[in-house]
């Protein structure tokens, strides 16, 4: 019984001894490692992908970004495209992007011609000293990517949950034309289409740039004024972004009459509006004109190079009609008054009095008078035989 | 076997009693080591506690004959951390006795702590006095509100020599020192207690690093941890795509420390490559083994990256950001890598070392030692320099309590030259104590 006590308390002194005795390890070893591969795949990202191109300008602009790293070098990244008779392919070449044993991401962008019938993309990056062979593919080596020749684009919108429509003009650089219809903005449910036209012709003074019509094919449905689409326009490739002007007409019969730009985005060439009407909106370029942008750049005609159609005479420039000018021989005696264009903004004096006869060789005193800003402006002109 | 049986029985009740005594000594505050001044440790800092602990410094001195205060730029040679406390003798009367209370909130509301793990281990610190006056002084611990509460002896009695070196005194928790068994640690309430006798104005002591230590070992614990997600990871690695061909950059990893034994005045961790030799302190192509990537490595307090206040008030930055200056000395390039993502830009705190591998330890000079130390008792290596050991406290911006305070290593490398290869080393983390 002694030797079992003894061994008992021994072999709790064991246990508790065992618990209190957690020895450290005096080294730790730990692994360090990093593997560069000799090359890293290069990838094309095309998204999102031009679907449509514009009618109206007809300018395919891809953006796409690659990825490649390691020890690559690429000749050349391509833009490839069907021509007109979609059997010729044209490349556009965004030159070398040679890159040696770093990693790259390049945003490049395309740009075709104009006049395409149709556009058949592929984007690839192209080996140097390996004329055939590509690094990358977009799509894929043996499919091209469809962007369909289109003036208009259609949504359906419900009027609970409103919607967008996009028009996509192919220029990937810039924004594109949208219309953000709230919920609740419509009063019926119905298909939106967006119109990218033709342009008209511009007024004095101003210039058209560009020009959507916004159709819903529900005949009388209307946009509630508190509750109106925002509209997003892009204006082209306009560079003289000092004023614009963005105008509204019911229909091609109607009057244009100005809308509120909210705001003006030169980076993306958009310019943004709140609208309460289906119709025509168009945008110009109001230009400031100075009294010497109305004058006749040329001061001296001679009535021999008018008779040969060397030239038209003393052309007064953006005149609209209600606009007059008035010629004065050197005694105030009226000799010819101007009311008419030509149909291109200006008011030419060819030369001849009123009755048709030729004016006498001498020095005359023009009037333009500005019926819409109520301002004359006068200058001499030489009218020599 | 009826002995078998009987042996089989006491087995089981000693397991039981084992969980038992265990699991009723579960509130013992600390794990191995508890720090009460000390910088080493975690538990109790440097009298900045936790709640949980329900630990305060309750430095009471009747009639105020003592003073009970801290170090600053002057005190010389603090040899743990970077703080230490002095008692300063003030008058030559008095009543007094300076203790080290578990009250939480004030003095009065003292609430006892059970540590009866620490049967069998001791009370440590270190102390450091040119005034002999100091050795008729009483350290010790105090049980209970009994006179006989108070279980100290004095510093002479301990083998304190007062020459104004620092020495380390211990504690015995047993019978050597009037505590009798566990059970007399069931609720102490001084856990750290010191009455100066001798009175004579001016006359101080240094003390620092005391801490319980229970009976044997402890542990330390090096933990290699994604910066990610905090989960153990198996390798330190590199996201090869972002770091190749690029200057100094930081891996995906951490070693995080975890001290819970008592150190010695000559303990450190070191650490080194161990890809046998001296030159290949870095990562290794494993095809010719010829071409080496520098790495480097860096020791901060909290996990990286982090803001903080240095000694003079300035915003700092502990970040990834790896630069490297160059200079010449003596005819010869050398380089120092900082923190670039500090407000000051300049590299005059060189925070990164880097790597020297183990095989060549035996010819290290005394600056390379720099490179390979990174914890000692003085603290872990913030940065180059002899000088540049800190604690876990550093006074100015002490704001880790809730986090702990594990220690964390960092790696980087450069990748300048990296070709199209796989690189590899093995890190060596070394305790060495004597």
């Amino acid at each position: 019984m002694n030797k079992i006590k003894l061994f008992s308390s021994l072999l709790i002194t064991f246990f508790m001894l065992t618990a209190s005795f957690i020895y450290a390890d005096s080294v730790f070893e730990f692994g360090a490692e990093v593997v560069f591969p000799s090359f890293w795949e290069a990838t094309i990202e095309h998204n999102p992908p031009v679907n449509f191109v514009s009618s109206v300008n007809r300018i395919l602009n891809v953006k796409s970004s690659v990825d490649f790293g390691g020890y690559i070098s690429a000749s050349a990244q391509l833009l490839y495209y069907f021509d007109n008779d979609e059997t010729s392919v044209n490349t556009v070449d965004k030159g070398s992007v040679s890159h040696r044993a770093k990693f790259y991401t390049a945003t490049p962008k395309f740009q075709s011609s104009y006049e395409k019938i149709s556009y058949q993309i592929k984007v690839t990056l192209k080996k140097r000293n390996a004329p055939d062979d590509y690094y990358a593919y977009w799509p894929s080596s043996d499919t091209f990517h469809t962007a369909l020749i289109t003036n208009s684009t259609t949504s359906y919108i419900t009027a609970t949950d409103g919607g967008t429509v996009v028009f996509e003009s192919g220029n990937q650089e810039y924004e594109y034309t949208k219309l953000v219809i709230p919920a609740n903005s419509l009063s019926a449910d119905t298909n939106i289409t967006v119109t990218h036209s033709e342009i008209d012709s511009g007024a004095d003074g101003q210039d058209m740039i560009s020009k959507y019509v916004i159709e819903a094919d529900i005949s009388g449905t209307e946009i509630t004024p508190a509750n109106p689409i925002s509209a997003t326009f892009y204006y082209g490739t306009e560079t003289n972004t000092t004023k614009f002007e963005l105008m509204y007409r019911e229909s091609p019969a109607g009057e244009w009459k100005k809308v509120n730009i909210t705001q003006t985005d030169n980076a993306n060439k958009t310019i943004k509006a709140d609208i309460t009407k289906f119709g025509e909106y168009a945008i110009f370029i109001s230009r400031n004109l100075s009294d010497n942008d109305y004058r006749p750049a040329k001061r001296i005609k001679v009535k021999s190079r008018l008779i040969n159609g060397a030239y038209d005479g003393f052309r007064f420039k953006y005149l609209e009609d209600g606009d007059v000018v008035k010629i004065y021989n050197v005694n105030g005696k009226k000799v010819r008054e101007i009311t008419a264009g030509d149909g291109n903004g200006g008011f030419v004096w060819d030369g001849r009095k009123d009755n048709g006869d030729w004016a006498e060789s001498g020095t005359y005193v023009y009037q333009i008078k500005l019926k819409n800003k109520g301002k004359v402006i006068s200058g001499t002109i030489a009218f020599v035989w | 076997m009826k002995n078998i049986k009987s042996l089989l029985i006491i087995s089981i009740i000693s397991i039981i009693t084992l969980i038992s005594v265990t699991s009723l000594f579960a509130s013992n505050i600390g794990r191995h080591v508890y720090g009460l001044i000390s910088e080493m440790y975690n538990g109790a800092h440097f009298d900045n506690f936790t709640q949980e602990d329900a630990m305060s410094l309750d430095t009471w001195s009747g009639q105020g004959m003592a003073t009970f205060k801290d170090s600053d730029q002057n005190t010389p040679n603090i040899i743990e951390g970077n703080n230490c406390k002095t008692i300063v003798i003030n008058r030559t009367s008095g009543w007094e006795v300076f203790v080290f209370r578990p009250a939480y909130g004030s003095a009065s509301n003292t609430a006892p702590k059970e540590m009866n793990l620490y049967y069998g281990g001791s009370v440590k610190f270190l102390a450091r006095s040119s005034f002999t006056s100091v050795l008729t002084a009483k350290v010790g611990v105090q049980l209970n509100t009994s006179g006989t509460g108070h279980k100290v002896k004095t510093l002479s009695q301990l083998g304190f020599v007062a020459d104004g070196n620092w020495h380390e005194i211990s504690i015995p928790l047993d019978s050597s020192f009037g505590i009798s068994s566990s059970d007399d640690l069931g609720a102490v309430i001084g856990l750290f207690t010191f009455q100066p006798m001798t009175l004579i104005t001016g006359h101080s002591i240094d003390i620092d690093n005391v801490r319980w230590v229970k009976p044997g070992m402890g542990t330390f614990n090096a933990t290699l941890k994604n910066i990610s997600d905090n989960g153990n990871a198996a390798k330190i690695t590199w996201d090869a795509q972002t770091v190749f061909k690029q200057r100094w950059k930081a891996a995906d990893q951490y070693v995080e420390l975890d001290l819970d034994m008592d150190t010695s005045t000559n303990w450190s961790l070191k650490i080194y490559t161990n890809n046998g030799a001296a030159d290949k302190k870095g990562l290794v192509d494993t095809s010719s083994g010829t071409s080496v990537l520098p790495m480097c490595w860096r020791i901060v307090k909290r996990k990286m990256p982090y803001d903080y206040y240095d000694w003079g008030g300035t915003r700092q930055q502990a970040t990834f950001n790896i630069g490297e200056d160059l200079y010449e000395e003596n005819g010869e390039i050398k380089g120092r890598l900082y923190d670039a993502g500090v407000a000051n830009p300049e590299p005059t705190y060189n925070t990164w070392f880097y790597f020297l591998d183990y095989s060549d330890k035996n010819n290290f000079t005394t600056d390379e030692q720099d490179y390979v130390t990174c914890w000692k008792l003085k603290g872990f290596h913030s940065a180059a320099g002899p000088d540049n050991y800190w604690g876990m406290y550093d006074g100015a911006d002490d704001t880790v309590t809730t986090e702990g305070r594990y220690p964390k290593i960092y790696f980087g490398a450069d990748f300048e030259k990296a070709a199209d290869l796989t690189y590899s080393a093995q890190i060596r983390l070394e305790l060495t104590y004597e």
